[in-house]
């Protein structure tokens, strides 16, 4: 191959190079598109009463176009919800690298939790449980592990800033924690009295503030609980 | 429930969470008991009303605490730290550890002791709380109905082997975290002063109850 050759097979290469990553780039960009529309449409309608069908019209696109970008139904639950957790990661992780302390943090990151389970509805957590179970598993151990991390270290920050007590068992409070928050919403128990899902948040937020600062902790608290209008 | 009904049932808890409750026949108990089956049958006649009487036992062993001590006049705070060790000293008698063992066989035994037993506890619970708040050792802006209900969903949660399996977690240690959780979460300073004192004075952890 002379010069002039491989100059023509070097600049082919890198054209090509280019065009299969802006390929990619729309591709993705297609994806995330039909990712996010689709878990709103499963939100809001239930993942069993929605067909492919229905959010190819919702999507202004054919059937056909569609399985471009996911291989059947279950496909694209399992990757609407993988890319709904990972959104839901980013908050998180976002309120965590703020410089605030542990129990604005953990407002705020219960706050985020408390949001994000109001956009279910239960019967749609029924549907997906049932009939697609291995997406459902997926979805809510990898809600929990991360969840789980995410309160274990701000309980540990909170001991270093000395507002939570240090003699905590950190694994064991962070676990029942989360498990109420997680619960709190489909409970029989909570529903039977009928209050509005903020105020059982606010009342299980105070309550675990309360069961994990020490007094300096608790000083703060107090006094952020009137900035917030808690009841 | 006669005495001699009594030390079979407490037997029967204490063999189940020991040896397992597919492990256990009559005659193991029997043996154990130094009874003959005849004797037993006096008492049990088949398997259902065995789990009925072991789960009316395990009812009656936790109410028979508030039989037992008079709580007119006491602390909010003492009460319920009496009745937190009197359940662990009466462990095999009063834990659900073993009733839970028996939800998935016989779910409407269960069903009906757990609705029992926790509508008792309910009633105990706001009790204690409008005491606590009598006295000033509780706060006076706590919603008595929703902080009980929300203390009764965690006892739930505690019971639920799917999420705090008892081979990990045992009962004795969630209890005590979570008793100790709900006295800070609704004392006032005066009564918060007073728990933490009195937990020094009694070396009070539930940790080292095993």
């Amino acid at each position: 191959m002379n010069t002039a050759e491989t100059f023509f097979v070097k600049i082919v290469s890198v054209v090509f190079k280019i065009t299969i990553k802006l390929g990619n780039k729309e591709h993705n960009q297609k994806l995330d598109f039909i990712l996010v529309r689709s878990f709103d449409l499963f939100r809001k309608y239930g993942v069993r009463s929605i067909s492919m069908d229905d959010i190819a019209r919702e999507l202004g696109m054919s059937k056909k176009t569609l399985y471009l970008y996911v291989d059947n139904k279950t496909d694209l639950i399992r990757k609407g919800f993988l890319q709904a957790q990972a959104d839901f990661r980013k908050s998180i992780e976002k309120v965590c690298s703020t410089e605030m302390n542990a129990i604005d943090e953990l407002l705020a990151f219960s706050k985020l939790v408390n949001e994000e389970i109001k956009k279910y509805n239960p019967s749609n957590t029924f549907d997906l449980k049932k009939y697609y179970h291995e997406v459902f598993e997926e979805h809510v151990n990898g809600d929990k592990a991360f969840s789980y991390r995410m309160i274990v270290k701000n309980l540990r920050k909170g001991i270093e800033e000395k507002i939570y007590r240090d003699d905590l068992d950190v694994e064991l409070v962070a676990g029942l924690y989360i498990q109420k928050v997680e619960s709190m919403h489909n409970e029989k128990i909570l529903a039977d009295c009928n209050p509005s899902m903020d105020r059982i948040f606010e009342v299980m937020f105070e309550n675990h503030i309360r069961g994990i600062a020490n007094a300096n902790g608790i000083a703060y608290f107090e006094k952020r609980k009137q900035q917030l209008n808690f009841k | 429930m006669d005495d001699q009904l009594k030390q079979i049932l407490s037997k029967i808890r204490m063999l189940a969470l020991q040896d397992g409750i597919d492990n256990i026949s009559v005659k193991s108990i029997c043996e154990k008991l130094g009874i003959c089956e005849d004797e037993f049958h006096k008492h049990i006649q088949d398997e259902n009303d065995l789990v009925v009487k072991i789960l009316e036992f395990e009812r009656g062993s936790f109410s028979n605490i508030f039989d037992e001590y008079d709580f007119e006049g006491m602390n909010a705070i003492d009460i319920l730290m009496i009745v937190s060790k009197e359940i662990a000293s009466r462990y095999y008698d009063v834990t659900p550890t073993i009733s839970v063992l028996l939800k998935e066989k016989y779910p409407g035994l269960y069903q009906d002791h757990f609705e029992k037993r926790m509508d008792f506890i309910f009633m105990k619970i706001q009790i204690n709380l409008q005491k606590g708040i009598s006295q000033s050792m509780y706060r006076d802006d706590l919603s008595i109905e929703l902080v009980s209900r929300l203390y009764m969903s965690r006892l739930i949660d505690i019971h639920n082997e799917n999420i705090f399996p008892s081979s990990q977690f045992s009962f004795a240690t969630l209890f005590e975290v979570m008793f100790e959780s709900f006295v800070r979460s609704v004392a006032t300073p005066e009564g918060l002063n007073y728990f933490e004192k009195k937990m020094k004075r009694l070396n009070f952890t539930g940790r080292k109850i095993k």
